[in-house]
Formats: C-alpha cells, sequence, structure tokens
C-alpha cells in the first residue's frame, strides 16, 4: 500500500506544470517541424536586424553583430527543435578603454530572439494557411 | 480514511495539468483584488469563431498575432488546442495561452516578467494587473476577433 501511495504521489507530482523560468533573451525558439532549412531560416531572421550568421572553430552557430561601436558574438544553441540565445562576448570597438554597455547588449539580444521568433511565426502562419486551403479544397 | 485521502490527494495532482479549454467567462467578484469587469472582459472574454475549422480557427489566431495594432505577437510554442503567443516590450515580458476550440476562443495568462506580472490569477484569468497589460493584451484580443469575422 506504501509503494501504490508513494508512486502515485511521484507520478501525480511529474504531471504538474513546471514553467520555464521566463527570461529575456535565453529562452528557446521552439521552431519544431517547421524549419526544413536551419541555416537558411536563422540568416533571414538575423538580417532583419543586422546580424550575420557564422560558424566558430567547432562549428556551432554563431549570429555576429559589428553595430555602433560595438562587437558581438552570441552563441545560437539547437536543441530538441529549438533554438537558444547565449551571449559569447561583447567588445567595443570604437573606444579600447571603454567597457560594453549591458543594457544596449541586452537590447540587441532580445530584438534578435523576438527577430528569429517573428520569422517562426510567419512560418506557422503560413503552415496554418496551407492547412486551412487544403479543407477548402476537400469541401 | 487516511490513506484514502492520500489516494485522493494524488489523484487531483493529475488534475493540474495545462489542459484548458476556453470556456464561457464568469468573473467572480469575490475573488479580490481585481481591476473593473471592463479590463478583464477586454482581454479575457471568450470570441466566437463564426467556423468550426479547426484549420481556419488557427490561421485566424497566427494571423491576429502578426497584425496586432502596434507591436505584433510572436510565437512561442502550442500544444493540443493552445498556441502560446510571447510579447517583449521595454523589458517586460507577457506570455498569452490562446485556447481555441469550434466554438470559442480565449486568452487566458501563461507567464509574465516585469510590471506585466498577474496579481490575482483566478483560473488563468488575470483578475488584477496594471493598465498596461490590459491594453496590450486587449489590442491582441481585437485583432483575433477581425480575423476571425473575416472567416
Amino acid at each position: 500500500m506504501k509503494k501504490l501511495i508513494t508512486s502515485l504521489l511521484i507520478l501525480g507530482l511529474s504531471f504538474t506544470v513546471t514553467a520555464n523560468e521566463l527570461h529575456s533573451y535565453n529562452n528557446p525558439v521552439p521552431y519544431g517541424d517547421y524549419v526544413k532549412n536551419l541555416d537558411g531560416f536563422l540568416a533571414r531572421a538575423l538580417a532583419r536586424n543586422h546580424w550575420v550568421l557564422t560558424k566558430d572553430e567547432a562549428g556551432n552557430r554563431v549570429a555576429h553583430l559589428v553595430y555602433k561601436g560595438y562587437d558581438v558574438k552570441a552563441k545560437l544553441n539547437i536543441q530538441n527543435k529549438s533554438v537558444a540565445l547565449e551571449l559569447a562576448s561583447a567588445e567595443r570597438i570604437d573606444c579600447e578603454s571603454c567597457k560594453p554597455k549591458q543594457r544596449h547588449v541586452d537590447g540587441w539580444l532580445i530584438r534578435l530572439r523576438r527577430a528569429i521568433a517573428y520569422e517562426l511565426t510567419v512560418k506557422v502562419q503560413k503552415d496554418a494557411l496551407d492547412k486551412s486551403m487544403a479543407t477548402t479544397t476537400q469541401e | 480514511m487516511r490513506k484514502i485521502g492520500i489516494i485522493l490527494g494524488c489523484c487531483l495532482l493529475f488534475s493540474f495539468q495545462v489542459t484548458g479549454e476556453p470556456s464561457i467567462l464568469k468573473i467572480d467578484k469575490s475573488k479580490k483584488p481585481f481591476s473593473s469587469e471592463k479590463y478583464i472582459n477586454a482581454v479575457h472574454k471568450e470570441i466566437p469563431t463564426y467556423t468550426d475549422d479547426i484549420n481556419r480557427i488557427r490561421y485566424a489566431i497566427l494571423e491576429g498575432m502578426l497584425r496586432t495594432k502596434g507591436y505584433a505577437w510572436v510565437f512561442e510554442g502550442e500544444g493540443d488546442g493552445y498556441i502560446l503567443a510571447r510579447f517583449d516590450y521595454r523589458g517586460d515580458i507577457n506570455v498569452m495561452r490562446i485556447e481555441y476550440n469550434q466554438s470559442m476562443v480565449q486568452l487566458k495568462y501563461h507567464d509574465a516578467m516585469g510590471d506585466l506580472v498577474c496579481k490575482n490569477l483566478v483560473d488563468d484569468i488575470c483578475y488584477d494587473n496594471r493598465r498596461g497589460y490590459y491594453n496590450y493584451i486587449k489590442n491582441l484580443r481585437r485583432s483575433i476577433a477581425t480575423q476571425l469575422k473575416r472567416g
């Protein structure tokens, strides 16, 4: 009986909602099965806000921004059909002794994440339109 | 008796899943504090679908997200009968769960950060929040309602 109650308790707890903690730019963007060509998708999304898609020595995807005297690099971590941003480096190239302002860097990263999510939203919308048209054709 | 209580408690835990279905909004005025009914309705009142084609309803929701006045909402994920929509603005974040079925669509509070965090959440309906929450999300609801009417 004790084993049964313990098992039920563990099972029940595992079904409770555990939301991922919200973060300004770290939360993964779940592209799922909507994106076939990931590099093309990311390159288009990044270009919206002057970022460029590159790869580092290990072959990992990196978003690179040279803008307003800043050189910013962000890793694009691909896992479970989603892409998450991680700040790799941020430097001032216009002033050797100056430190980068974090609020500027955070702002650009937030807009980068949003650009990727926006590009995904357009893809999901198109998929929904195609399915809707397919339903209309069948009728 | 104690064992039955524990088993019942475990069964209740199973029920705490994100399953939500849209439903007719009924505001419980005893759940204070709450903003005015006008604000709660502007965000959480159910929207009729004018069609029973789930694919068209889903398309109308996504189109509504992209065409929202001011700032588009972006896709944050989906599940059976719902789409998560996210809004980032000036350091504040809001994620709404847009639940839908063949007869209605309803916006429910999912998560938030900054000034848009709900102060009184009742069955995923935000009863008390800053004015900005109601103003921003009212536009999303209106946009989706417009797309659903167009068919």
